[in-house]
């Protein structure tokens, strides 16, 4: 995982690496404006445009699984 | 022609008229149908009834799903008022509601039995859903109940934030409820085709215009889960996919919808009413949304919880540049709105003053609290023949050319973010309980659209941001904790808030 990436998600919210098992969405750890802001800062730091068909519970459970996206989007340039 | 003295009379005849069509669906709690409806909560009318609980406060800590509706109605079948519990709140928050309410039972679910037990409640004014709502019904029980009822006995007791750190109940009748519920309907239109999309959790006052509504007209009402209103996908396809033609939500979902770029890929398509109130709607998302859906109509309400519903509605009739305020519009028919200036005169046209209201949903006060009731409903001062109570809403407003009233400003330090009201006192009186602050101020920093808290004191800002975390409502956790080395003052000697956002808001937001 891209450091700039760790500390773009710190930045957003505090807590979401706090807990390695925590489901980021379904335990309440982030909400609906730490998305918003992730999305915002992901586009700008990694320069990708995210499709809203993506946002997704599934792509925001963990840090894992939305650095996963961001290779996505990265790949398909 | 039978006396309407209670919501329950809505849902009795709408029973009658539609018996299986949907009230209130939820994707993974299944429906009720308005005869599934009514029998439910006649069930745990009955049962409290018979348990000789009459005119006592009930609190209902259940999800956010058709039986919660079905609990707090059987709560008004017994003509007792409920409260709505979001079972997410702090214990220290649920305490000092059941310190205020006092109430007679709870109903609830077994997952949060505990924490019922826990917040103080005595395990034998505990019930839970699925034994209360299989309760046989006593007609005679009811109808007895329901002989002695009177428009103004209480139906519900929400509670906000309190600026002492005590959360506020306010005591909501049946007829103010009735009254608020009428002029909706007629303003907006609401009728048996309206399919409601419910973003708002029933703690909020939002509310109660998609469970009336649907009781009133046999409307549908389709609850979001909190999980499918944090994503825009989600949420238009929730909509869609049960074809909802009207929601109520706070600005901050439409902004997520707009701001995710779905409205471009896919729309809620069947929705023609998109009324929306609880905090300052941004323009650009609404000229994003007005783009989207062109033919919708798009509405600003306006008004607090002690006034039942909203007071006031614009409808959006014209375009409006980003930087340009939306009006809040002009009263519902039955409600009239005061301006008063500092010396309890009225204003004069186009003059800012404090927005009053007067009428049938003025509530009657905070429950169990005559002191603050005291302080804000008033005997109107411009009247001097008769008792007459007011509201004073601590909201500034001016009325423009167009004869719209235009928001100013609140007069305290009470700031709305993504739609709670939060006392900026509250937080900071939490923070100032441990020993190791010193003194701090929290402020909102508006571009940002967080809470700020500074702090002089020895404490870490993890531990501090611990334990508010542990004693206040998650959206009142401060998302930014910064420990300073001196408090600045104003001449007056007051914290300098003002000097606090300018020196370390602007340096925060600068990167983002």
């Amino acid at each position: 995982m891209d450091q700039k990436f760790i500390d773009l998600l710190n930045k957003v919210n505090e807590e979401i690496f706090d807990n390695p098992d925590a489901d980021l969405v379904e335990d309440g750890v982030i909400d609906s404006l730490d998305i918003m802001n992730l999305v915002a800062g992901l586009e700008q730091v990694f320069e990708v445009d995210f499709d809203p068909d993506d946002i997704l519970p599934e792509n925001f459970a963990s840090p894992k699984a939305l650095w996963e996206l961001v290779r996505r989007y990265q790949a398909e340039g | 022609m039978p006396i309407l003295k209670s919501v329950t009379q809505w849902l009795d005849a709408t029973a009658k008229r539609l018996p299986d069509k949907i009230a209130f669906g939820e994707d993974k709690a299944g429906t009720l149908a308005f005869s599934q409806l009514r029998e439910a909560s006649r069930a745990m009318g009955t049962f409290l009834a018979n348990e000789g609980i009459n005119k006592q406060p009930v609190v209902v800590a259940l999800d956010k799903t058709p039986q919660c509706v079905a609990a707090m109605l059987g709560a008004a079948y017994a003509n007792c008022p409920y409260t709505p519990l979001d079972v997410d709140m702090p214990l220290k928050r649920i305490r000092k509601i059941l310190d205020t309410l006092q109430p007679a039972a709870c109903i609830t679910d077994s997952k949060h039995r505990q924490l019922m037990l826990e917040s103080g409640m005595k395990e034998g004014s505990i019930f839970l859903y699925k034994d209360v709502s299989n309760t046989p019904i006593d007609e005679t029980v009811l109808v007895r109940v329901h002989e002695k009822r009177i428009s103004t006995d209480l139906l519900y007791i929400p509670f906000t934030s309190g600026s002492t750190g005590t959360p506020k109940g306010i005591a909501i009748s049946n007829g103010n409820v009735i009254d608020y519920t009428i002029q909706v309907a007629e303003k907006f239109g609401f009728n048996e085709e309206t399919v409601f999309g419910q973003s708002v959790p029933f703690i909020f006052d939002g509310s109660i215009l998609y469970i009336y509504q649907t009781l009133l007209n046999g409307c549908t009402d389709w609850i979001i889960s909190k999980v499918d209103l944090m994503f825009a996908a989600k949420t238009v396809g929730f909509l869609n996919r049960h074809e909802c033609n009207a929601v109520y939500m706070m600005p901050t979902s439409y902004s997520i919808i707009a701001k995710s770029g779905i409205l471009k890929k896919s729309k809620p398509e069947h929705l023609q009413k998109c009324l929306f109130a609880g905090e300052v709607m941004s323009n650009n998302v609404l000229n994003t949304w007005r783009r989207a859906l062109p033919k919708a109509t798009f509405a600003n309400l306006f008004g607090p919880t002690e006034t039942t519903g909203t007071c006031l509605h614009y409808v959006v009739d014209r375009d409006f540049a980003d930087d340009e305020p939306l009006p809040i519009g002009t009263p519902y028919e039955n409600n009239e709105i005061l301006l008063l200036s500092e010396d309890a005169t009225e204003t004069k046209y186009g003059e800012v003053g404090e927005l009053c209201v007067r009428g049938a949903k003025v509530s009657h006060g905070y429950y169990n609290d005559p002191e603050k009731t005291a302080a804000v409903f008033v005997q109107n001062p411009l009247n001097k023949a008769y008792r007459e109570t007011i509201y004073k809403t601590g909201d500034f407003a001016y009325l423009n050319e167009r004869d719209e009233y235009m928001f100013v400003g609140r007069k305290d330090f009470q700031v709305k973010l993504a739609g709670h009201r939060i006392e900026l006192g509250e937080i900071e009186l939490q923070a100032m309980t441990l020993a190791e602050v010193d003194l701090c101020a929290c402020v909102l920093d508006e571009a940002a659209q967080k809470l700020v808290l500074f702090y002089v004191g020895s404490i870490e800002k993890k531990t501090l941001k611990d334990e508010l975390k542990r004693t206040l409502q998650d959206y009142m956790v401060p998302a930014q904790i910064t420990p300073i080395d001196v408090m600045p003052r104003t001449g007056t000697g007051k914290i300098d808030r003002a000097a606090l956002k300018k020196a370390f808001c602007y340096r925060e937001t600068a990167h983002v």
